[in-house]
């Protein structure tokens, strides 16, 4: 980092309005605009609640006639037991006040016409069995059970809305929110407001995605799940008590105040979704990286690393820069939610992001770092490039995880990136390997899948870890240029689009033909078919070396008319080394040997991993002293590591090393005993 | 002045106790060694022709031991779980060994033969046991007293910020340590009028030398202090020596074994330095005599 520039603010209220009468931000829109919403809703402290009205413009970008709108009210989730979220999630939820809801007061169109009456929740996955593995078989949704849910409400346009025109709709609504429940809610005065408008869902004409016809493609609020949605345009006046600090997905515009309360319009341009913090507690601290104004809200207590929170996202803002694609938006805002909002931290809405971090946190623990890179990095993977999260949550968490194993390494260390002291240390590419393998079933359903298919305890290490584990072998077998490569043309081509994983993988497999480097053939398919598509589990090991000496090839040879004899000897000087090495799980990869021999010369011999077992015979003056699979340790999604290595005499450096450490250790504790004598 | 005499009698009762620190260090190492062979052999086992190991010569590595731990963790955990019958053996033997080193200083120049030694250790060692187990119901007591208010507030109280558990955290440490330099003086103290006085009443003692202890308060607390500042400084160097080198060769393992043998030695030195100290201070407090001159 160059520009260390670090403008601390201390601000009790909030910051004064932009410079100006702007009332653009970006100087062109960067995405269709099919949804645009005007809000004017405000803050009740008290009765936990945000309630107003709206207004949403939503422009039909399909060839259909469309006679439907749906709309999510995910804050429905937590509104009883009955939902889907929590029939299928014990909540913290118990007390009256602790739950939360959004109701549609009423609804009309810009015509004036009434649409109250023709609302109605909708299941749209009824026939979806959720957690598919702890059910025997599959089974409709059972009714009794799930067929309650109010997170998706469907309405019926009286006038259709034809291709290509535009449908106004006007809604009065309140949102109580929960006690902060799936990163939304409050917390004592802490407010985190996500998902808190009917918000619209999105209409996928035919041959978007998955689409076979046009529809909505709408979800129940599934634990794990997130959220799919259009770029928009939003307006959005907010209305909170004068003592409160308010941050936004959007740009302040303006603030007016009167009788104690006080109002901030936002715009945010071409965002999927709008999301907003208020707390009186928040102390401000600005930072700057090129255009891009970097606020970050902090506890009081975690004031003194603001700087810590600003230099992650600055790494982040650079790294994504040099290698994907530019951050079109010019500020970015974390948020730091108190101890008691902690449920809150970790979440990604574009522009506005949670990190979390605790109080006196050692700077070798990088976890604040870790989830400040993380969010931001959803900017690009679910904010720019934006995926279905609910129904291909890999696409966003697993590559934005894979991202974030590169930035962190990058700017803290490889080795050190997640924890760095002396004697105690780990990379964060290292850390998404060993937590996606740490799980007792690191294979057990495929990465590609919906988020609400995951069988318990499986969900994270398949959605984050491995593929970014996957993504990390794959950028050690075909070079970290290759990958920027992909990456630049995915955002090129998908920008403020809708990609699928289709879509990404037909971007991997152009850029490998564009490049001719067909050293793993003229696609990828074959690699994610097995990772990402299935559920092959990669293993490669050196079994052992045996060394004998040569011997002639004796028997009975015709010469001229006469049969000659020649004896079975060993032959001088020469040995027959076997190096025998076998695939143990049903990965396949090609994969590199490295052959050592008793005279330190090494060569290089390539397998492609097919066969079961497969010898490698060598008859040479130099005996085979040691081979080792994947020398280069490109294949990071090999389980075992152990194995790769075989040498005829092992070294005991290691093992008088350790022991020697254990044996001081012994001594100490002996002696510490003492002080209890 | 009591508290500097005592200090400085510590150091030269151990500087002319080398052959008694010798003794003990081989007594810590000969049974260490009786560990850390087989743990040796288990490494070699564990990662048998693996190659994968050599990366750790290069100092810790996460992924490395995470690979071993996964394919032979079972190995190295009944290894470990074996290690707890030893871990009473060792609390047992520096019970049998501070009678001993109290038939030393209490007479730094005389006689030190071996039959002397384990005589002493022999004739205290139940009491010294004893005083053991009460010391550690006290340990266990004060932990509570610090610890379990402390638990049932943050427990019960789900609004606090970080900063208002990490702050209290941190406040009862200090006081904990404040407190434990005391209460490890003390202790000393009662084992020097146990050894002193031939006592067998153990539980008496400890309240007379509570007495002793509180009414030489800041002299007394001083010398933990002091007693606690060479230990500490010795820590500290080998912390910065240890952190400034990377161990990869035979030579450096073979140095740094040498290095940490040094270091064990020295902490048997700093004990027995201990022990003199607070000794000659408890002969001062009940016969001022000792309080002056050498
Ligand atoms: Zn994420």
């Amino acid at each position: 980092m160059k520009s260390i520039h670090l403008f601390f603010l201390l601000a009790a209220a909030l910051f004064t309005a932009g410079k100006g009468s702007a009332q653009v931000i970006l100087p062109s829109p960067l995405s269709p605009r099919i949804t645009q919403y005007q809000i004017n809703a405000e803050l009740n402290p008290d009765k936990k609640t945000v309630s107003g009205e709206m207004t949403v413009q939503w422009k039909n970008p399909s060839r259909d006639t469309v006679s439907e709108l749906q709309f999510h009210l995910y804050l429905n989730a937590f509104k009883n037991g009955r939902s889907t979220f929590l029939s299928a999630r014990r909540s913290g939820l118990s007390e009256e006040k602790d739950w939360g809801y959004t109701d549609i007061i009423s609804m009309k169109t810009g015509s004036g016409e009434l649409l109250t009456d023709q609302l109605r929740f909708i299941q749209p996955d009824e026939t979806i069995s959720p957690f598919p593995l702890r059910l025997p078989e599959e089974k409709p949704f059972p009714q009794e059970l799930y067929g309650k849910d109010q997170s998706v409400v469907s309405v019926r346009l009286t006038n259709p809305v034809l291709p290509d025109s535009t449908v106004t709709v006007t809604i009065q609504f309140t949102s109580k929110l929960p006690k902060i429940t799936a990163r939304t809610g409050y917390s004592k005065d802490f407010f985190f407001v996500g998902q808190w408008f009917p918000k619209l869902g999105v209409y996928e004409p035919a041959g978007m995605r998955y689409a076979r016809k046009g529809g909505w493609n709408t979800h129940q609020f599934y634990p794990n799940a997130e959220f799919y949605a259009n770029h928009s345009l939003y307006k959005v006046d907010l209305t909170v008590p004068d003592e409160y600090v308010v941050g936004s997905g959007g740009q302040l515009m303006k603030e007016t105040a009167s009788g104690g309360k006080k109002t901030l319009s936002f715009r945010a341009e071409d965002i999927v979704d709008f999301a907003w913090t208020a707390s009186k507690d928040f102390q401000i601290a600005e930072d700057q990286w090129k255009n891009v104004k970097i606020k970050i809200m902090l506890q009081p207590e975690h004031f003194y690393q603001a700087e810590r929170h600003s230099k992650a996202v600055k790494y982040a803002l650079e790294y994504f820069d040099a290698h994907v694609g530019p951050y079109p938006w010019p500020y970015v805002t974390v948020v730091d939610p108190p101890t008691y909002g902690q449920g809150a931290g970790g979440m990604e809405y574009t522009t506005l992001i949670t990190a979390g971090t605790f109080y006196l946190i050692p700077e070798q623990i990088r976890m604040a770092e870790m989830v400040t890179v993380h969010e931001f990095g959803h900017a690009y993977f679910m904010g720019i490039l934006a995926n279905n999260e609910a129904e291909e949550p890999w696409l966003d968490e697993g590559i934005n995880s894979y991202w974030e194993n590169r930035i962190m390494d990058w700017a803290y260390g490889e080795k050190t990136a997640m924890l760095g002291f002396p004697f105690v240390h780990v990379g964060d590419v290292e850390f998404a390997r060993i937590s996606w393998l740490g799980g007792l079933t690191p294979n057990l359903v495929p990465t590609f899948n919906n988020s609400w298919s995951f069988p318990r305890g499986t969900y994270g290490a398949t959605v984050y870890q491995k593929p970014a584990t996957m993504l990390n072998t794959l950028e050690r077998m075909v070079g970290q240029e290759c990958m920027d490569e992909i990456f630049r043309k995915y955002y090129e081509r998908w920008a403020f689009r809708h990609p699928s994983t289709k879509d990404f993988i037909r971007v991997v497999n152009e850029v490998i033909r564009e490049r001719g480097d067909y050293k793993y053939g003229p696609d990828l398919d074959w690699f994610f078919d097995q990772f990402l598509y299935g559920t092959a589990a990669l293993d490669y090991s050196v079994e052992g070396i045996r060394v004998s000496p040569a011997m002639e090839k004796g028997g009975l040879y015709d010469e001229s008319s006469e049969k000659t004899f020649l004896e079975t000897d060993r032959i001088e000087d020469r040995f027959r080394s076997v190096v025998m090495l076998s695939r143990k799980g049903d990965g396949i990869v090609p994969v590199e040997i490295r052959v050592r021999f008793d005279n330190g010369e090494e060569i290089l011999e390539n397998w492609d991993g097919k066969d079961k077992v497969f010898d490698l015979i060598y008859e040479r003056k130099e005996r085979v002293v040691a081979a080792m699979v994947d020398p280069g340790q490109k294949l990071l999604l090999d389980s075992n590591l152990l194995n790769n290595s075989f040498a005829v005499k092992p070294s005991a450096k290691p093992a008088l090393k350790w022991a020697a450490r254990f044996l001081f250790l012994v001594e100490n504790i002996m002696h510490s005993l003492s002080l209890i004598v | 002045m009591k508290t500097i005499s005592a200090y400085i009698h510590g150091a030269k009762t151990a500087w002319r106790s080398l052959r008694l620190t010798l003794f003990i260090y081989l007594s810590y190492l000969g049974i260490a060694l009786l560990i850390a062979i087989p743990f040796f052999g288990l490494f070699r086992s564990a990662t048998g022709n693996s190659e994968l190991a050599d990366g750790l010569m290069k100092g810790f590595d996460a992924t490395i031991i995470r690979e071993i731990l996964v394919s032979k963790g079972q190995m190295f955990r009944v290894f470990i779980q074996g290690l707890f019958p030893w871990l009473i053996g060792f609390a047992l033997l520096q019970v049998y060994l501070t009678g001993g080193i109290y038939s030393k200083i209490a007479s730094p120049g005389g006689r030190s033969n071996v039959s002397g030694f384990h005589k002493s250790s022999i004739r205290f060692f139940w009491r010294f046991l004893k005083l053991t187990v009460y010391f550690l119901i006290i340990h266990i007591l004060l932990g509570l007293i610090l610890y379990l208010p402390y638990l049932i507030i943050t427990g019960v109280h789900t609004n606090l910020t970080d900063k208002q558990v990490v702050v209290p955290f941190l406040i009862l440490l200090t006081s904990h340590l404040v407190i434990l330099n005391f209460i490890f003086t003390w202790s000393d103290l009662v084992k020097s009028a146990i050894y002193e006085q031939d006592s067998r009443k153990v539980f008496k003692g400890i309240f007379r030398c509570l007495k002793m202890a509180l009414r030489n308060f800041f002299r007394l607390y001083l010398l933990g202090i002091l007693l606690a500042l060479a230990p500490a400084a010795a820590a500290a160097a080998y912390y910065l020596l240890r952190s400034g080198v990377t161990v990869d060769t035979t030579g450096l393992i073979m140095l740094f074994l040498l290095i940490q043998q040094m270091f064990i030695m020295l902490r048997v030195f700093f004990r027995i330095w201990r022990l003199s100290a607070v000794y000659r201070f408890y002969l001062s407090a009940i016969n001022p005599i000792f309080g002056h001159g050498m």
